[in-house]
């Protein structure tokens, strides 16, 4: 099975870079969506059915933060779990995050296993 | 925090990044920043508890080497463009790889990677490092106010 991803990330750079990543780490994935931030990304969702978002929380226009918020508030876009991808790696942003109602979190610098197990347990999934 | 651990806090978070994300290592220091024609810098501002910013300075040919290893490009492939994004995220990493170890217990918002022109030493350095990294140099400056 493979699995639809949108990651949100207002550097191309990086969008480009977590998505190579789930390439090599052996990752099983379908359709690759990008956004530059969460309205990007809440427009996408519109349109398109993701099973995972992988997300940076500082960005111009929507943060990470607020897209959870908003995807939270959602009846049907709730269910799709969130993983925050950020360099902020301070205990008490991982807490409010997860306390949001995200589902993992992964801190850059990453290595490409690290990733793919976080996807793997928050979709409950085995490699 | 003393001035000696910053700057062995600063190394250890130049090291991760550029190791796990870059493929590239801390040879050891290097005798001075960065600077002159072709040179990067990025400055990533944050504020909460405590503000200040982080600055990373890239030398021209290790500014192409870095980004040509995270974009997965050949180095003559590599544009200006290319290079300016990539040390804004390699500077957006070390902030948060510093502060994490700094203030593990305090909230931080990094503001988006802004790039400066030299001198990268602003008044309110806390620590400033330069390192060899093989394919040239990088220095890290701290600011931090209250």
């Amino acid at each position: 099975m493979a699995f639809n991803v949108l990651i949100v990330d207002d550097s191309a750079a990086m969008r480009s870079f977590i998505g190579r990543v789930l390439d090599v780490s052996g990752f099983p994935v379908g359709e690759c969506l990008e956004a530059a931030d969460g309205e990007e990304a809440l427009a996408l969702l519109a349109e398109h059915w993701v099973d995972i978002v992988l997300t940076d929380l500082n960005m111009p226009r929507m943060s990470g933060e607020q897209l959870v918020r908003r995807l939270e508030q959602d009846e049907l876009l709730r269910s799709i779990p969130v993983v925050i991808v950020s360099t902020d790696r301070t205990d008490s942003r991982v807490r409010q995050m997860l306390a949001l109602g995200a589902r993992g979190y992964v801190t850059k610098p990453f290595l490409p296993e690290t990733l793919r197990r976080e996807l793997e347990q928050v979709l409950g999934v085995t490699s | 925090m003393r001035a000696p651990d910053l700057d062995r806090l600063v190394l250890d978070a130049a090291e991760e990044v550029l190791e796990t994300m870059f493929f590239a290592t801390v040879m050891g220091n290097a005798a001075a920043a960065p600077a002159g024609e072709g040179s990067l810098a990025a400055r990533v501002p944050f504020r909460g508890r405590r503000s200040g910013a982080v600055t990373v300075a890239v030398c021209p040919e290790a500014a192409r080497g870095l980004a040509a290893a995270f974009l997965a490009l050949d180095e003559d492939e590599v544009s200006g463009e290319h290079a300016r994004e990539v040390i804004g995220e390699l500077a957006n990493m070390i902030c948060g790889s510093i502060l994490g170890r700094l203030h593990p217990d305090l909230i931080f918002e990094l503001l988006h990677p802004e790039p400066v022109a030299f001198p990268a030493s602003p008044a309110g350095t806390a620590a400033h490092k330069a390192f060899d990294i093989g394919a040239g140099t990088l220095s890290v400056a701290v600011e931090l106010q209250s």
